[in-house]
């Protein structure tokens, strides 16, 4: 069993997630008096399946022999994995075109109130991941000082 | 990851500053709403900002159709090319032959909801770097 399980890179992606996600978001706002502008979001549970294909194929940290006759614990040398580490990018997600069927006159179709609706409610949910990352770790703390 | 707190950062900064021209030119109009004659004594014309969606990022992610967040910024400023209205005052300096001034096109009307137009949307960029500035705390808080 590993000390730092799978909840704990979730919820590491999740806040990678809502941080892409607020990044749109705030771009919406932005452009929100831009003529022809096309608001953007993103599929948070499509989002998240996606970082987590990629974060599989990435290298990670292994055990691998240097010398002859130390144990193999059968890691793969960094740099011989592939795809090595690729940087995962905005385009790599499922950012998608919010539909919308009442433009402005200048063709503008952000909507404030429900892109600013939108951001509040992604903050929350980051916050919450952000505390549940928190709470994993503090039980990590507790169980490595012997429950102290 | 390429997506890190300085890109919304960036973003709302970009709308803040380009809510900020449109509030000047705004301002500049009403304050002109009166004026006869510019600095080379011609007649003063309505600014208005034009906004266009900036793509970040590097040069590589951007593209036409980039997916990326987008900033904004103003990609220029329009002056109005109307005739102006003409008021009848012989005794005005700038005023002529006929003895008419020409006053130029701005209706304070028109210029007021701009600048509350202008004023909302600052206050929406504003409220979303606050929201990142949460998220950022909250972030910060997993340490602790």
């Amino acid at each position: 069993m590993k000390i730092f399980d799978a909840t704990l890179n979730q919820l590491e992606r999740s806040l990678d997630v809502r941080l892409l996600r607020h990044n749109l978001l705030s771009a919406n706002v932005a452009n929100s008096d831009t003529p022809g502008f096309r608001p953007k979001d993103l599929d948070f549970t499509a989002a998240m399946a996606s970082v987590e294909n990629h974060t599989q194929n990435s290298a990670t940290l292994q055990a691998v022999t240097t010398v002859p006759g130390q144990m193999d614990l059968g890691g793969v040398p960094i740099g011989s994995a592939s795809p090595q580490d690729a940087q995962l990018s905005p385009k790599d997600l499922p950012v998608v075109d919010i539909p919308s069927n009442n433009a402005s006159l200048d063709g503008n179709t952000v909507d404030l109130d429900r892109t600013m609706v939108a951001m509040a409610e992604n903050a929350l949910q980051y916050g919450a991941s952000a505390r549940a990352a928190s709470r994993k770790l503090a039980i990590l703390k507790y169980v490595v000082s012997d429950g102290n | 990851m390429g997506m890190d707190f300085l890109t919304a950062l960036h973003v709302s900064g970009t709308a803040l500053s380009a809510e900020r021209v449109r509030v000047n030119l705004a301002s500049s109009n009403l304050a002109n709403a009166e004026t006869t004659r510019d600095a080379n004594g011609n007649m003063y014309r309505r600014l208005d900002p034009v906004f266009e969606a900036m793509p970040l990022g590097d040069a590589s992610e951007i593209s036409p159709n980039a997916t990326g967040p987008m900033g904004v910024r103003v990609s220029r400023i329009v002056a109005d090319s109307g005739e102006g209205r003409k008021v009848y005052s012989p005794g005005h300096p700038d005023a002529d032959a006929d003895g008419f001034v020409t006053f130029p096109d701005v209706n304070p009307v028109h210029e007021v909801v701009n600048l509350l137009s202008a004023s909302r949307s600052y206050e929406a960029n504003a409220t979303a770097l606050e929201t990142l500035k949460q998220m950022a705390a909250r972030g910060l808080d997993i340490t602790r």
